[in-house]
Order: C-alpha cells, then structure tokens, then sequence
C-alpha cells in the first residue's frame, strides 16, 4: 500500500463530475480495478495527445490507428451490450405479455454477448480495464520492472495471437462444414465464432501498440510513474 | 505423475504468473495453455478457442453485464447521493443517524447493483465529507463507508453470486435469496459497530445527531429516489416471485433504470449515455474475460484430472468438517488478498463444491461463507478495491485511517461467518420459504 | 493394470442418471476382460460442456461421450432424424430400428465424421399440461410451451402453440408462475423435476410416443483404430450388456414416471394410433418438410427411417 501519501488521489469518474468531465475515464465500478496504488497513465489523456498533437512519425502514427481500431470496437461492443439488453426486453414483452414464441431471441443475445466480450476485448485492455496484479511490478526496480513489462506484453501477444489463430482456423471450419447452431433459428456457427479471430487479433494489435509505446518509452512499464514506490 | 504435486506445480505456476502484472485474464488463459501444451501436447490447441466460446454459451452469463448495466446506469446518475440525503432527513433524530443512513443507504444501493465498488463509490461521494463534517472520526466515516461498499455482493443481486451460481450449476435466484438475510445481519453488525465506536471515541453529540429536519423538507426529497425503490422492488418481486430468470430481470431493470434515469435525472444527452454504456463494457468484458479463462483453466485442470484428485484428497483427509470449513475460509481469505473474487470463486467452488457437499454443508449457506470472505478481500491490503475507491474519494484521509477504520469490519464480517456457522439457516431459511425444498 | 490405456469419458449427466451407469458398465466390463483398457469417466459436464464434446471426440482428442445424437445436427444434418416427433413409436420400434439400414446410413455418416458407435440406447419422453390432457395437436393451440428439441418445437408451432425455449430445470418455476402451460421432457427430467407437483395431466411415452431421442455411447474413430483386437472384443461385449441395461431402464423410466404421476393425483392421457398419426400429419408438414429442405438426401433418409416398421 504505497500511495497514502500519494498525491495523485485517484480520479473517480462521480455521477456529479461527468457533465463537466465526460470524458473522465477511471470508472471504480469494477470488482477487481487495476490496483491503483500510484497514478496510471490516463489513457483519456494518452488519447487527448494523439489528438492535439499530429503524429510525430510512423510509429505514432501506427499507435494512432491501433488505438482508433480499438475504440471503434469499444464503440461496437458497448452497442452489442445495448441491443441484446433490447432484445431481452422484447422476449420477455413476447413471452410474458403477448404470450407468443419466442425461439431466436434467447440464442440471439447469448451470441450478442459472447461477440461484445470478444470485440471489447482491445479497447478496455486500452483503457487498462483488464485487472491485473502488480504487486511485483511495483517492487521491482526500474529496469527489471522494464524487463517483467516487456514479458508480460510479448505474452500477451503470444496469447491473443494464439486464441486469435485457431478462432480463424474454427472460423474456416464452421464455414467449409456448414455448421449450424441446433436452434430452429439455425445460425451458421462461423458468423459468432468470427467474434474469436476478431477480437483476440485485434487484442494482438494493441497489445503490440502498447509494447510498441514501452519501448520507444512513450510509455512506462506497468503505466507506473518512474519513482513510483 | 502424482496428480497431487502437479497441482502444486500449477498452483505455484499460476500465483507466478498472475503476480507478473499480466492481465488476469490472460494469465489465466497463459497457464492453462502452458499445462496443456506440457501434459497433452500441442494437438488440443485448436480446440481452445471452442472451448473458451462454449464457457460464454449460456443464457445465466447473460445476467451479468445486464446487472452491470443497471449497476452503472444508477452509479452515473445522482441517485446515490439522494438516496443518502433521504436516509439522511429521515434517519436524522435516530442515535448515530448518519453513520446508521449511510450504512443503510448502502444497503439499499446495494439491491440495484451487483458490485461493490459501485456502491461504495456511490454512497461515499456525500456520505464521508458529511460525517466528518458533523464531527465523526475519519476512521468511521472512511471505515464504514468502504465496508458498506461490499454488501454490493452479498446483498443480492449480485455478480459473485450468479458467477457462483454458473460454476456450481446451483439456482441464482436461490443464492440471491440465502444472501438477503446474511446481507441484513453484516449491516447490522457495521451498524452496531459503528454506533460502538463513535460512542467509545467520546462522540456523543455525532452520535445521536442534531440537525433536525421539517416534515416539508423530508417529504419533499422522497420523490427523488422513488422512481428507484420502485424498480428495486419490482426486480425484486420478479426474482423472488419467480416471475422471470434473472437475466430476463435484469435486461428489463437494465432499460426501466435507463428510461427512469433519463426521465428523472435528464440523463439522455449521448455523452452521458455513453459514459453509462463505456462503464459497463469496461467491466463486462474484464469480467467476462475471466469466466471464459477460469473456464478453460478449470477445463485444464479437470483434465490432467488435478480438480477430481484435490476433491478426493480433501475428503480422504478425515477431519472433522468444521477443521475442514476453517480451513476452506483461510485459504479464501488468502486467495481474496490478492484476486478479484470472480477469479476467485470460478476457480475454486468447482473444486471445493464436491467437498463441501460431501461434508453435510448446503451448498447455498456456503455461497455465502464464500461471498463473505470475498468482501473482506475487498477491504484487505494489499489489493483491496473499496480502499482505493474511498482513497479517490476522500484523498485527504491519510490511508493508514481508512485501513485502521475498515479493519474492525472485517471482524464484523468473521464474526458474521461465525454465526452463520451456528445458525446456517440464516442463509437457508428465506430459499427454503419462498421457493420450497430441493 | 499399470501400463493400460486410459481413455477419457464424457458426458453431462450426473452419476446417479442411467447414461452415467451405462458409461460405467462399460467401463467395469472392459477393466475386469484385463486387456489393458481403463475408461476414465468425467460426469456431469466437468471436462466438456454438453455441446462442448462434438468437436473434441472427432479429433481424437476426447475418447469417448454418452451424447443425445441429434445435439450433432448443426454439423451432421442427418443426425436431426434421432430427435424428430412421432418417428419412433415404442421401445420395441427402437430396437428394430437400431438394427436397420437406416441406422447403418447414420453410423456411415458418423465414421466420416470421425466417430464410432460403441452402443446404441433411446429414451423416451412425453408431454405434460397444466390446462387438459394433451392428445390431438388442437390440444396444443394457444398453449406456452416448452419443447425438447428443435423439430419438436417446429412441430408444435405448426398446431397452432407458442413455443419458449428454456432448459428443463427453468419448467418446474415457470408453470408455478404460469408462465408455461406445458411442457416436452423426458420421463426422467418429468419425474427429478417434480413437474407432476405443477400439472393437471401426463402424456406419458407408452405404445404411441411422440418423443424419443436417441443417445448413444460414442468414440473416436482414432482412438478405435488404435485398439487391439483384445480390447475391440472386450468393449464389444461391455456394450452388449450395457444396451440390454440401456432398454430396460429406458423402459422402468417411462413406467415410474407414470405411477410417480398417478400417485400425485394427475390424469394419465394414453395416444390412440389415430392421435399418433395426426401430430405425425402435422410432423410432416413440418419438422419432416423442413428436415428435408435443409439435409442433401434429406428424402432417401427419412423414408428409410419411417421404413422400419
Ligand atoms: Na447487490
Ligand atoms: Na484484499
């Protein structure tokens, strides 16, 4: 616990503020935060620079597209999450109110879900809202914490890219056998399996626009200030 | 090789790994592909990805983001403060008024959102400078406020419930029930404590409240939160009538919260709206990612057949149950430390279910042992969330006071799990009135 | 013994269900023949989901799966025909069609597949009603509805009921609310469900059933290739005396599921050949129709399965 003296106080994103800050970014409202003992980058912040400032060179200008990619799938995934809430509306209207079939609405919204979380993947790992432990990091010197940075990044690509190879391989397959789901609605598996290679190949990407910031030190390790602890 | 010192060996892999700052999802998903590349080579990889989408097939999942949804639509609007200054105006002339409001305040956010820092942060925001303001100890405005915080996932609706309910194959609407009471009782020891404390400390005055309100000025505040107490109470008649699943409540409390929002608290500009829809990706897909991940590292696990070996060992083990229950609580406790309890509870319930059961626990009161000890992780160092909310809230209450403060607490939380060990039906009796025998 | 063969098994029941026993008759049977073959059960879902095991079981990653068949439709369209209304009408007609031409045409298409039949077994299942005793279709319009299985759901929209899909375990709370006027499970599921606490009359599956789904016990065509012929043998005879505990229990569940209905006090509705051949007019219209559209040879099959008679 390292921050008591901290005197970046974490920015919370308060029902009061946000007509003021819309745009102010660290929401509290997960279980499990990234652990906030010191300040993190705001990436609202990172995000306000690529916008003020034009890009620099090539490598800001490939971050600049990874992280544009990235918030459009935000952006997608927050209206997946959106419309399948709809749909739950419209089946328990059809089934409760009207009491007529409802056959597709149930698988509909399963696989509006698994798509959100699969294409939301890279923009909340760009917004830092996959929690993480970093206690280690946090003890660690400058340079071996540069090193465990490096790492944890480059497996994370492995991952993604992993999860991101074989959901295309699934993909390929589900289409050539022409598999369906065993619903009367009988969708063809390989439209929500694309949610796999999707999401997970973009998570790649900005994995390695993060990896790519770190060491051309436009980022720190961890997102951790340089004399934190 | 012996399945037993496998376990350690993924045991000490994945505190490894998860300790790297890699995200715990990846993590997660990072072991288990390790092992299963090690112990089954390299020919199952292709089925991963299936088996990740399979772990997210399911209509229960569903529940989860709606709740968020919900959670987040009442987070981002001013309902948290008003249900505090109703409380507040109402609670005034009751000994300890405002600690006793702003416990019961988070109570009541509670039952419409299914996380804790949600309702800390919430309620928080008026609560900790009003209570110092009149004079309470910083320790019990920061130390109440971040306790209340976690009734979030006792009090249902809850996320850790339902991630229970979904690993344990067990009714949610049944684990929403067994959490009612238990959630009422850790209120009013937070509340006994309280009271306690700000008595102890020579307080009297904050204690019993002065400020006196007119009828006019409590009346004319209620209008504010009805439209909310409302909904809670329709979802919760939904839920416990039986009405729908809890994801059909939760889709359509997630849009009567958003329509009531935008009617009473003129929430309809697009940013807001965003704001409200941004909020509740992020921790959707954060928290979907880990019940994906905890699937297939529970998959992994099943499959170098480590998860049927510990199930045995521990029943093998002939102590007496309760030994064993203390035990089951320790390393909970250890586990809720340092990981979020959704993590928690997808990768040990599948191994510690069979146990419990076999040992003569309700697999319903245990839900709730459980969620109890996750809360404490939630008010612990080092990696306590509700601790860092009330730190951004009120930054100039040194640290070491919110610990100081929250730590009584987390002996309110034990002694809760204490009595709920003598009288279980606490948890049991509600699921069994309203629903009936299993 | 120590350097045997371990085959992984799974299924989503849980080891008190018949397919878990059947799973572990085999498994009994095959270690006391002594051919260095052990089968390794995970019930209840613990290593695959239900719908999980399919794409494993082809690979050869998975050894074996006790699987409702028709769970494989979205991939082999054919197998659609193992959970279609009115094709089976009886335990006796299951029989005579586990041994036809028909059958031989599925585990032909299986084998291509990747996969091997190791034992055949049907249960059956039937309708329950909180609203009258379900025996024509026109007993069906109007009525909310829970079904098992696609093509009974197509069936059942074409008389005329609305249809809401939900697991059986979700039956039981959504008749108490009245949400759900009726209900299409199994014998089985009707009885651990206490759906009779809920309804006023029982359809069971007797010498007319509408309802039979076919769940054998499957394997790997890799992991059967790679056998002896010692242990081919051995789990030839284990599934001999797993399918004669197969049909026999399938049969004991239909007939306690009727006396657990009769002794709740709830009428027992017995389908005429007539009924019978109504909802399979409907079926035809229907489920068949539609089978037919969406399966090449889709006609030549299911005239082979309606010509087991
Ligand atoms: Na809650
Ligand atoms: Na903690």
């Amino acid at each position: 616990m390292s921050n008591a003296t901290s005197p970046h106080p974490l920015p919370i994103d308060l029902p009061d503020d946000f007509a003021q800050t819309p745009r102010a970014s660290h929401s509290v409202k997960s279980d499990m935060p990234p652990p906030p003992d010191v300040e993190p980058i705001d990436p609202n912040d990172t995000r306000q620079m690529v916008r003020d400032m034009p890009p620099k060179g090539p490598i800001d200008a490939v971050i600049a597209v990874i992280h544009f990619v990235s918030r459009t799938c935000g952006v997608l995934s927050a209206a997946m999450f959106a419309i399948a809430m709809l749909i739950i509306c419209q089946l328990v209207f059809m089934r409760y109110v009207l009491n007529d079939s409802t056959v597709w609405q149930t698988e509909a919204v399963i696989f509006l879900m698994i798509g959100a979380t699969l294409v939301g993947l890279p923009y909340v790992q760009l917004l830092r809202g996959h929690v993480n432990v970093d206690l280690l990091p946090l003890y660690l010197k400058r340079g071996a914490r540069m090193t465990l940075a490096i790492m944890t990044l480059l497996l994370g690509m492995a991952i993604s890219g992993l999860f991101g190879f074989y959901g295309f391989e699934l993909v390929l397959e589900a289409f050539d056998g022409g598999w369906l789901s065993e619903t009367i609605w009988a969708v063809p598996l390989w439209k929500p399996f694309s949610a796999l290679p999707i999401g997970f190949g973009l998570l790649f990407m900005q994995f390695f626009a993060d990896f790519l910031a770190l060491i051309t030190r436009r980022a720190t390790p961890f997102d951790l200030r340089h004399d934190a602890f | 090789m012996d399945p037993l010192i496998l376990a350690a060996i993924v045991g000490i892999a994945t505190t490894l790994v998860l300790f790297s700052g890699i995200p715990v999802g990846i993590g997660l998903l990072l072991v288990s592909v390790g092992f299963i590349i090690a112990f089954d080579g390299t020919g199952s990889l292709p089925l991963l990805p299936e088996i990740l989408f399979g772990k997210l097939e399911s209509f229960e999942v569903l529940a989860i983001p709606m709740f968020i949804l919900m959670g987040a639509v009442v987070a981002c609007s001013r309902a948290g403060g008003d249900l505090y200054s109703v409380l507040d105006r109402w609670l005034t002339r009751v000994p300890g008024g405002l600690v006793i409001s702003n416990l019961g305040a988070c109570a009541i956010f509670s039952a419409l959102s299914g996380s804790s820092p949600a309702t800390c942060a919430a309620i928080g925001k008026m609560g900790i400078p009003a209570m110092r303001e009149r004079g309470f100890p910083d320790t019990v405005a920061a130390g109440s406020i971040a306790a209340g915080g976690t009734l979030g996932i006792l009090i249902p609706p809850s996320v850790t419930m339902i991630v229970y309910g979904i690993s344990t194959e067990t009714s949610i609407g049944r684990l929403f029930l067994a959490g009612l009471l238990p959630g009422l009782l850790v209120t009013a020891l937070f509340m006994a404590w309280s009271l306690y404390s700000t008595w102890r400390q020579g307080n009297a005055k904050a204690a019993l409240g002065s400020i006196k309100y007119s009828w006019k000025e409590k009346f004319e505040i209620l209008p504010r939160v009805l439209p909310f107490l409302v909904i809670i109470a329709a979802v919760l008649f939904a839920l416990y009538g039986g009405v729908a699943t809890p994801s059909e409540t939760a889709g359509v409390g997630a849009l009567f919260c958003l329509i009531t929002a935008m009617i009473v608290y003129r929430m309809w500009k697009p940013g807001q709206l965003w704001t409200v829809m941004r909020d509740t990706t992020k921790e959707s897909v954060m928290i979907l990612l880990i019940i994906g991940a905890a699937g297939l590292f529970s998959y992994m696990l099943s499959s170098l057949f480590i998860t049927q070996s510990i199930a045995q060992w521990i029943s093998e083990l002939d102590v007496n149950r309760w030994v064993l229950m203390g035990f089951i609580n320790v390393f909970l406790l250890i586990c809720g430390f340092f990981l979020p309890p959704v993590a928690v509870i997808l990768m040990s319930a599948p191994i510690l279910l069979p146990v419990i059961i076999n040992a003569g626990f309700d697999p319903y009161w245990f839900a709730v042992i459980l969620t109890i000890n996750m809360e404490i992780g939630l008010i612990t160092p080092p990696v306590g969330l509700n601790l860092y909310v009330i730190n951004g809230i009120a930054p100039d209450i040194r640290l070491q006071s919110i610990l100081r403060g929250a730590f009584p607490y987390v002996l309110c939380m034990i002694t809760a799990i204490v009595i709920l060990c003598f009288f279980p039906q606490i948890a049991t009796w509600l699921p069994e009135t309203v629903i009936g025998g299993r | 013994s120590a350097n045997a063969e371990t085959l992984k098994l799974s299924h989503q029941w849980s080891t008190s269900d018949v397919r878990h026993k059947v799973a572990q008759i085999i498994a009994d049977e095959v270690k006391a023949a002594d051919v260095d073959l052990d089968i390794q059960i995970f019930p209840s879902g613990s290593l695959f989901k239900a719908k999980e095991q399919w794409t494993p079981m082809t690979r050869g990653q998975l050894d074996m799966i006790v699987l409702p068949l028709a769970y494989a439709g979205g991939r082999i369209p054919a197998t659609n025909l193992t959970l279609m209304p009115a094709l089976v009408k009886n335990h006796d007609h299951a029989n005579r069609i586990n041994e036809s031409p028909f059958m031989d045409k599925i585990e032909e298409l299986l084998n291509e597949e990747g996969v091997v039949t190791v034992a055949k077994g049907w249960l059956a299942g039937g309708f329950a009603s909180a609203k009258g005793c379900i025996h024509k279709p026109d007993d069906v319009k109007g009525l909310q509805i829970r079904a098992a299985g696609k093509s009974f759901e197509q069936m059942l929209q074409g008389a005329g009921a609305s249809i809401a899909a939900m697991p059986s375990s979700e039956i039981y709370p959504a008749m108490q609310t009245g949400v759900l006027d009726a209900a299409n499970t199994s014998s089985a599921s009707f009885v651990s469900y206490r759906i009779y606490e809920q309804v006023k009359c029982y359809t069971p599956a007797a010498e007319n059933a509408l309802w039979f789904m076919y769940q054998p016990v499957l394997m790997s065509k890799k992991t059967y290739d790679k056998l002896n012929d010692a242990q081919k043998d051995a789990l030839a005879a284990a599934a001999k005396k797993a399918e004669a505990y197969y049909t026999e229990e399938g049969r004991k569940q239909d007939s306690d599921s009727v006396q657990v209905f009769k002794d709740a006090g709830v009428e027992i509705a017995d389908l005429t050949d007539e009924d019978f051949a109504a909802w399979q007019e409907i079926a035809k219209k229907t489920s068949y129709a539609k089978f037919v559209e969406e399966t090449p040879n889709g006609q030549e099959l299911l005239d082979m399965a309606l010509a087991v008679k």
